[in-house]
């Protein structure tokens, strides 16, 4: 920072990261920055399985399909959930549907794009889900080159 | 927070919270907000001491030279960031376990943000957020920025 000019919020669309989403909408407006909302599909190997159970056989072009599939579906919940922010904010609102491990493209996308703020969410601290968000979370903090806003819900 | 008016800032005089300060003053001045630098002395020491048989008035004296110290290096912290006396600032010293007293004084005086640098003295590698930026950010109620 000091004054943030590129803020990024990874999102997984949970409840959770609304809030982080509407903190950085807050001090986007009041900084006057960019606002990068990033949602990364993770491509695990059980996607294979995935396509197997819908009584196709795996095939590259069958696996290139259906991750084709999820990354338009992640586009339109990535649209919807920016949404949200509402109209008639004078914001410049870059959506991005990335494809690999969350932590390690969350940090890429951060240096590529110089982003100075990186505003993400905790689960906030009941019970074992605590550790069990926390992981991105945790990895983003201690990876980034930047500072981090940890939000709590 | 989602606008913060009250802002905490842990120092233990090092150069990493420095630049924590420097982004505290910034968001309090943006914000018009309080800032509160804290500094927590740990006790282990005066536990050391006491164990070994040393007047109690010594100990005392030792104790009082030390929140002196904390004072006086807090009042030194803030003088190297020029423009900040329009500010409202307090500056408060305890003594405890570091992150225990960060998160009382942030629930007692109605703290809505953290600013915290994720390695204090102890400061080993890049990768790495120290105990107490860590315990802090997995306890405290409120929003924690970590700098870096």
């Amino acid at each position: 920072m000091l004054k943030p000019t590129k803020i990024l919020v990874p999102t997984d669309f949970s409840g959770y990261s609304k809030i982080a989403l509407r903190q950085a909408v807050d001090i986007a407006e009041e900084y006057g920055a960019e606002l990068h909302v990033l949602h990364v599909v993770e491509m695990r190997i059980h996607t294979m399985y995935e396509y197997e159970f819908a009584g196709k056989e795996a095939s590259p072009e069958g696996i290139k399909d259906l991750e084709t599939t999820r990354m338009r579906i992640a586009e339109g919940k990535l649209l919807e959930f920016t949404g949200q922010i509402g109209k008639g904010k004078q914001l410049k609102v870059f959506p991005k549907v990335i494809k690999g491990e969350p932590v390690t493209e969350i940090l890429k996308y951060q240096k590529d794009r110089g982003i100075d703020l990186i505003v993400i969410s905790s689960l906030g601290h009941t019970g074992l889900a605590e550790y069990f968000t926390g992981s991105v979370a945790r990895n983003v903090l201690k990876g980034a080159t930047c500072p981090v806003l940890l939000t709590k819900g | 927070m989602r606008r913060p008016a009250k802002i905490l800032v842990p120092t233990d005089f090092s150069e990493s919270s420095d630049k924590a300060l420097k982004q505290g003053i910034d968001i309090a001045r943006q914000y018009n907000a309080e800032l509160h630098l804290f500094h927590v002395i740990p006790v282990d020491l005066v536990y050391a001491l006491s164990d070994c048989s040393i007047p109690v008035q010594a100990i005392e004296a030792f104790e009082k030279q030390q929140v002196e110290g904390a004072f006086q290096n807090m009042k030194k912290q803030l003088a190297e960031n020029p423009g900040c006396e329009d500010l409202k600032i307090s500056l408060d010293i305890v003594k405890g376990v570091a992150y225990e007293e960060i998160l009382r004084q942030a629930k007692e005086a109605g703290i809505d943000l953290i600013v915290i640098a994720s390695l204090g003295k102890s400061g080993l590698a890049k990768y790495f957020v120290g105990s107490v930026a860590r315990n802090v950010l997995k306890k405290a109620r409120c929003p924690v920025l970590l700098t870096k």
